[in-house]
């Protein structure tokens, strides 16, 4: 159809009317004394291939590479010079171009081998890098952990006398007979025999009697004096190794002995029982309660030790 | 020192590098070399003996069979594949040289080379590596029938069965493409050169008479015909008498050269029914109704493709400009190599 417009148009424009391709073919077939048949048998086409290029059907053919083919082979078969044809059918059909119009993107791409290599590589990368940071610890840090535990307990040692303080406020402060230092009040074997009760007691003695003859008890301590001498005995001792702090509760809920307490010291307190007992720096303390020791490690939270004992 | 940069200065290439001719495409501007795949190397003495490139291409061509002892020209591709990887290598040197514009920069251009689909690995690599020494900066491979197809305007992309019958100088490739893939993709070891080769020796036989390389092609492109056809063409031949030792001319009609060529020919049908026997019937179903295209050089034979349509019932038809067909297809796939995966080869 677009030939005969093709044709149309150039005859408008006052150019010699060629025949169309169909036409010409047809002619040369004629002329040639060739059925349809014939020429269809001869190319190895069907008869409705060779139908539609006589008609210029070029809709039921399959391309303009193979049309130029066929109507080619066609003119070679009818012995027509196939080049007018050809300039015939450029102005026709689409000139015949390499196309490549592939999808250029794939939606999805599927695994290979190599990617899952790649991954296995990353992996092996990561845990490289992991094995590296823990050589790097294990060089960096002290070779003796211990410094880093006793920085530990010193700053738990810290936190536990921070507390302590905290609780102080609440008791008053033991006021120094007059004449007595502060080391012989605290420390009462450091004392020279002869200044201290009648001397060479096997039991230390307590902190209120080494108090007593010279100075009235101290507010806080005075009840504890009635009881100790009630008593008797001393219940309760303590041996400091390292400087700690320690507050003795009574059964009456009385303060008996709170205090920060120098290493070496072994205060003895007396009262009524139970006491409720609070030891900062708990390993550096010994308590014994009646001449059995008392171990603290199971009421130990950190260095402190909260404790009730009858 | 700025190898790295001269990528940025150079036109990536596609090359057919083919058994009897190479031709390159570059980038944008189309085929731009058409020479054919020979090069002639001078051999000097003295204190200073060494081997220098005399000439490339045409020019070596035209002393195939001419040259003095000093020279020998050699043709580096045998059946489609390197025959001499070195020769090859400084071909394909002097090739890029001459259609690299800059000066400035020695030439590092991207690469898309055909190779047969029948060709094996180590053929591939040395093809490949090939290209390498000669400046390419990267090489992607084509099989010769995907871009003969693309190069002959089959719609290869399409669902549909296109078949493509590539007759090169060194081997016949046959392909069934469907979806912008290889369904099929058959070579044999058959081309222009075993045409020549079976006109040199039927000659030899028949009429004692020696003739060179080119004089046989000579015949081959004149009279020569794969199909008997009303009309006999004779010429006129100039060669060797065996016998004698003299120069002789005698004539010799298509009708002999049609004898010569037999044997060859069949195994180019055998190929071709080879393949038909095994594409799907779907595809079988569409080249039935399309028939195949042939491209190469071998495809201008006259009557080829009559006698491949009396074999097969099927219809055949030459592709437009069938000598260029492979460049223009790899060419295409040049154009658009950053976005298609699919049609390029793995070795």
């Amino acid at each position: 159809m677009s030939v005969e417009m093709h044709e149309v148009a150039a005859g408008e424009a006052g150019y010699p009317v060629l025949p169309s391709v169909g036409a010409q073919l047809v002619a040369g077939r004629e002329a040639k004394a060739l059925t349809v048949a014939d020429v269809a048998q001869t190319l190895k086409l069907g008869v409705r291939q060779v139908e539609a290029l006589e008609n210029g059907d070029w809709g039921g053919l399959p391309g303009a590479t193979f049309i130029r083919g066929f109507v080619r082979n066609y003119a070679r078969l009818v012995q027509v010079d196939a080049g007018p044809l050809m300039e015939q059918l450029d102005a026709v059909l689409e000139p015949p171009r390499p196309r490549l119009d592939l999808p250029e993107t794939a939606p999805a791409t599927m695994p290979t081998p190599g990617a899952g290599q790649g991954r296995d590589y990353a992996m092996a990368m990561f845990g490289l890098v992991l094995v590296v940071v823990a050589l790097a610890i294990y060089f960096l840090m002290p070779a003796d952990l211990t410094e880093l535990r006793k920085g530990l307990q010193s700053l738990v040692a810290s936190d536990a006398k921070k507390e302590a303080a905290a609780v102080q406020p609440a008791v008053p402060e033991p006021v120094l007979p007059p004449g007595a230092t502060a080391q012989q009040v605290l420390n009462p074997q450091a004392v020279a025999p002869g200044e201290s009760s009648p001397a060479g007691l096997a039991p230390p003695p307590l902190l209120q009697d080494a108090a007593a003859p010279t100075a009235p008890p101290v507010p806080a301590a005075g009840p504890a004096v009635p009881a100790a001498a009630a008593e008797g005995t001393p219940a309760l001792r303590f041996v400091v190794e390292k400087e700690s702090w320690i507050e003795v509760k009574g059964g009456d809920g009385k303060v008996l002995y709170s205090q920060k307490t120098p290493a070496g010291s072994e205060p003895a307190v007396s009262g009524k029982g139970p006491y409720a007992l609070v030891v900062g720096n708990a390993p550096g303390v010994r308590v014994i309660l009646r001449g059995q020791p008392v171990d603290l490690a199971p009421h130990a939270r950190g260095d402190v030790a909260r404790l009730v004992l009858d | 020192m700025f190898g790295f940069l001269s990528k940025y200065f150079s036109n990536d290439l596609a090359i057919d590098l083919g058994t009897a001719n190479t031709l390159i495409y570059v980038r944008a501007r189309g085929i731009v070399l058409d020479e054919p795949s020979v090069v002639a190397i001078r051999l000097e003495g003295g204190p200073n003996a060494k081997k220098t490139i005399q000439a490339v291409g045409k020019e070596a061509k035209d002393m195939l069979g001419k040259a003095p002892g000093s020279i020998t020209v050699i043709r580096p591709m045998k059946d489609g594949v390197i025959a001499d990887f070195t020769v090859t290598e400084q071909m394909l040197k002097q090739f890029i040289k001459k259609v690299h514009d800059s000066k400035l920069f020695s030439p590092s251009p991207r690469i898309i080379i055909c190779v047969p689909s029948g060709s094996t690995q180590v053929e591939r690599r040395a093809i490949r590596e090939s290209a390498i020494g000669a400046g390419a900066s990267q090489v992607y491979l084509i099989e010769e029938p995907m871009a003969a197809a693309i190069g002959a305007g089959l719609p290869v992309a399409e669902a549909t069965g296109s078949m493509v019958v590539d007759i090169g100088g060194g081997t016949t490739e046959v392909g069934v493409i469907s979806l912008g893939g290889m369904v099929y993709a058959g070579s044999v070891r058959v081309g222009g050169d075993k045409l020549d080769e079976a006109i040199i020796n039927y000659i030899s036989r028949n009429y004692g008479m020696m003739i060179g390389e080119n004089t046989a092609e000579n015949i081959k492109k004149t009279i020569g015909s794969a199909f008997p056809g009303a009309e006999v063409k004779e010429m006129e031949v100039s060669g060797i008498n065996k016998a004698e030792g003299i120069p002789r001319k005698f004539t010799i009609s298509s009708n002999e050269i049609l004898e010569a060529l037999t044997d060859p020919l069949n195994q180019i049908v055998s190929a071709v029914k080879s393949a038909l026997e095994k594409t799907p019937p779907e595809l079988g179903a569409d080249i039935a109704e399309k028939g195949m295209v042939l491209t190469g050089g071998g495809a201008l034979l006259r009557d080829l493709d009559r006698l491949l349509m009396e074999e097969t019932g099927l219809p055949v038809i030459v592709a437009d400009e069938p000598l260029t067909c492979v460049a223009r297809g790899s060419g295409l796939a040049l154009e658009k190599m950053d976005k298609l995966g699919s049609i390029f080869a793995s070795e």
